[in-house]
């Protein structure tokens, strides 16, 4: 098992994205217990860390905790938006640390559309310098999307274009909107029915399966997968036993993680792939109970494709 | 019922009853001799099937006249079947009646509605209904009308996902003999099997998208509804080169569609804007509110307050 622990580092950020689900509440984490969740997360044989926030690159301690997570045998990654990375000497900083992956998140490939969900005029350049930047330094880059109305329809194009510019990107990560805390519960406009990217999403994963790459879906139960089941977050985790930390800087502290499967529908009994199936994230409070439909299909070839798949 | 049968006849000499399910009306049997000795050649009934193997009843009405018997059936198992029907056991009924009707020499086509449960397990079909000796099969796309609207997303399938595995069925069909059609997909979705599409009396108004308008097919092309347009703005839909005229295999005349549709609600409900539309409103679209929980900027809270909600990192390590 291959256990990542999260670990928020500050919860201000230089973006106001529409739909943030962990907005500004005050805290900042500092170099003594940061240290504290690395050593815990090595106590409990974690495989690695995933520095998040906010914005994590907007604090100071990154390097100095990156050097100790990696002294002590974790792999770190980073979720950014990118924008101070935009500076090549700090995606050197962070490299000659030990953080060389990195998940850039980025909504669309469509400069207006990134600008406008991110709420800052010229974040779209500043992603696209960030992922030069980090290319050229050799780390490990990931683009990381929230499936939002405004970009559901034309994730596969947002694919198409960056893997175009940037063909080292060799990993993408979806997660469907979580409407139930942050900006998108108080922002109703970015929510969308599943329907929406349905098509687009498995354009897009056909197209970066057929291109060798690889790709994790979040928060999207089994009968909008298509054939890609097996990328599902939630399913990778139930079949594989895993469990995820997060150690939130708000009111939530530290969440253990252990059963991903979230509230279905009544037909959902009926489906194949219901004991894989995480079901769809705050079911029947914002998305829609009839939005899910059972499936008929052998559920043993997809367990047997996540065991095979070591990534 | 006979002044009705009179009037159609002069009209034609071939006749379906539809329903809901025919088989429950006590005078179906005396509907059928009645066209019969009116004349017309060819009577049949969209049926679900499943009283036909009950006390004789296919031969009975075979020897009062009917010819063919249009099933509808939609999956190659008990549970994609009963799933659809919401009827357990009802996947074992329809094919005992199938089985009485082939028994009773009428002609068996059947109808499979597709839909986002079935689409992928469809290919499996066509032997089932070959080994039952149906002469014929029509898989049509869900008009969205009725539950299949009030239900709209758990049923209707996005056509782009759903049409390739369809045709990939009719590819199956075709290998087994099968003759196989299809009805209420456009002619840019259907590949080779554009000249397959059937018209039936169940088509409503069809809609177009932008990129139809100078499509060489849009003649031979039944566009698609109305209400899925709206959802999906049309991003399924692209120009094709046209269709040849063909024609049809004559079982292909015993698909006569649905009948009468239910209507369209007068307001369009669940009422959804497609991202395309959605984005038009972005110039116009202020900053968004704050979470509920968010914090105005303050000075960072760090150190002490850390431990407030973070307790578990420093229960095994108290200050000294």
């Amino acid at each position: 098992m291959a256990n990542i622990g999260y670990m928020q580092i500050v919860r201000g950020c230089n973006q106001y994205c529409r739909f943030c689900s962990n907005p500004a509440s005050g805290y900042q984490l500092d170099v003594e217990v940061a240290k504290r969740e690395i050593d815990d997360f090595v106590t409990r044989n974690y495989f690695g860390i995933i520095l998040t926030g906010g914005e994590p690159s907007l604090s100071p301690i990154i390097p100095e905790i990156t050097r100790y997570a990696v002294e002590r045998g974790l792999h770190v990654r980073m979720i950014t938006n990118g924008s101070k990375l935009a500076t090549r000497a700090l995606a050197e900083e962070y490299y000659e640390a030990g953080l060389r992956h990195f998940h850039v998140s980025i909504h669309s490939c469509r400069p207006d559309v990134e600008d406008f969900l991110t709420g800052v005029k010229g974040s779209h350049e500043l992603a696209m310098d960030a992922l030069e930047n980090l290319g050229s330094v050799g780390a490990t880059v990931n683009i990381n999307t929230v499936i939002n109305k405004f970009n559901a329809d034309h994730l596969d194009e947002n694919v198409r274009s960056f893997t175009g510019r940037f063909p080292f990107l060799r990993h993408f990560v979806w997660n469907n909107l979580d409407p139930s805390m942050g900006r998108a519960e108080t922002n109703r406009d970015t929510a969308h029915r599943l329907a929406d990217f349905e098509l687009s999403l498995a354009r897009a994963m056909r197209y970066l399966h057929g291109t060798g790459r690889t790709f994790r879906v979040e928060r999207v139960p089994l009968c909008y997968m298509t054939e890609f089941a097996h990328c599902s977050t939630e399913t990778r985790k139930i079949v594989k036993e895993e469990e995820r930390i997060v150690h939130f800087l708000d009111e939530k502290g530290t969440i253990r993680q252990t059963d991903f499967r979230h509230p279905k529908s009544e037909v959902c009994a009926s489906c194949t792939l219901d004991p894989i199936c995480g079901g769809l994230f705050e079911l029947g409070d914002h998305y829609d109970l009839a939005e899910l439909n059972p499936v008929f299909i052998p559920r043993d070839d997809i367990v047997a494709r996540i065991h095979a798949d070591r990534s | 019922m006979e002044a009705g049968l009179r009037a159609l006849r002069s009209e034609t000499d071939e006749l379906t009853f539809v329903g809901g399910e025919p088989l429950l009306v006590p005078e179906l049997g005396e509907s059928v001799r009645l066209a019969r000795e009116l004349g017309f050649r060819g009577i049949g009934i969209q049926t679900n099937a499943r009283l036909l193997a009950r006390a004789d009843l296919a031969r009975d009405l075979a020897a009062l006249g009917l010819t063919d018997v249009h099933v509808s059936i939609h999956g190659s198992d008990p549970a994609v079947h009963d799933y659809h029907t919401s009827v357990p056991g009802s996947f074992a009924q329809t094919l005992a009646g199938i089985g009485a009707a082939r028994a009773a020499r009428l002609t068996v086509v059947a109808t499979t509605v597709l839909t986002r449960s079935n689409y992928r397990s469809l290919s499996h079909l066509p032997r089932l209904l070959r080994s039952r000796s149906v002469a014929a099969w029509h898989v049509a796309v869900p008009w969205p009308r009725g539950r299949a609207f009030a239900y709209f997303d758990r049923v209707v399938p996005r056509l782009g996902l759903a049409m390739p595995f369809a045709l990939h069925a009719m590819s199956a069909a075709d290998a087994l003999g099968l003759p196989a059609f299809v009805s209420g997909a456009p002619a840019c979705l259907l590949g080779p099997f554009a000249d397959r599409a059937l018209v039936t009396s169940a088509n409503p108004a069809r809609s177009f998208a932008g990129a139809c308008e100078a499509c060489p097919a849009r003649e031979r092309c039944s566009g698609v509804d109305a209400y899925y347009l709206e959802r999906f703005a049309g991003d399924e839909l692209t120009p094709r080169a046209p269709v040849a005229a063909r024609t049809l295999d004559p079982a292909s005349r015993l698909f006569v569609g649905l009948g009468e549709l239910a209507a369209l609600p007068e307001k369009l409900e669940p009422a959804h804007e497609a991202p395309r539309t959605a984005r038009l409103r972005l110039p116009v679209l202020s900053r968004p509110a704050p979470g509920a929980q968010e914090a105005k900027r303050a000075a960072p809270k760090t150190g002490e307050a850390l431990r407030e909600i973070l307790p578990t990192l420093f229960e095994d390590k108290p200050e000294s």
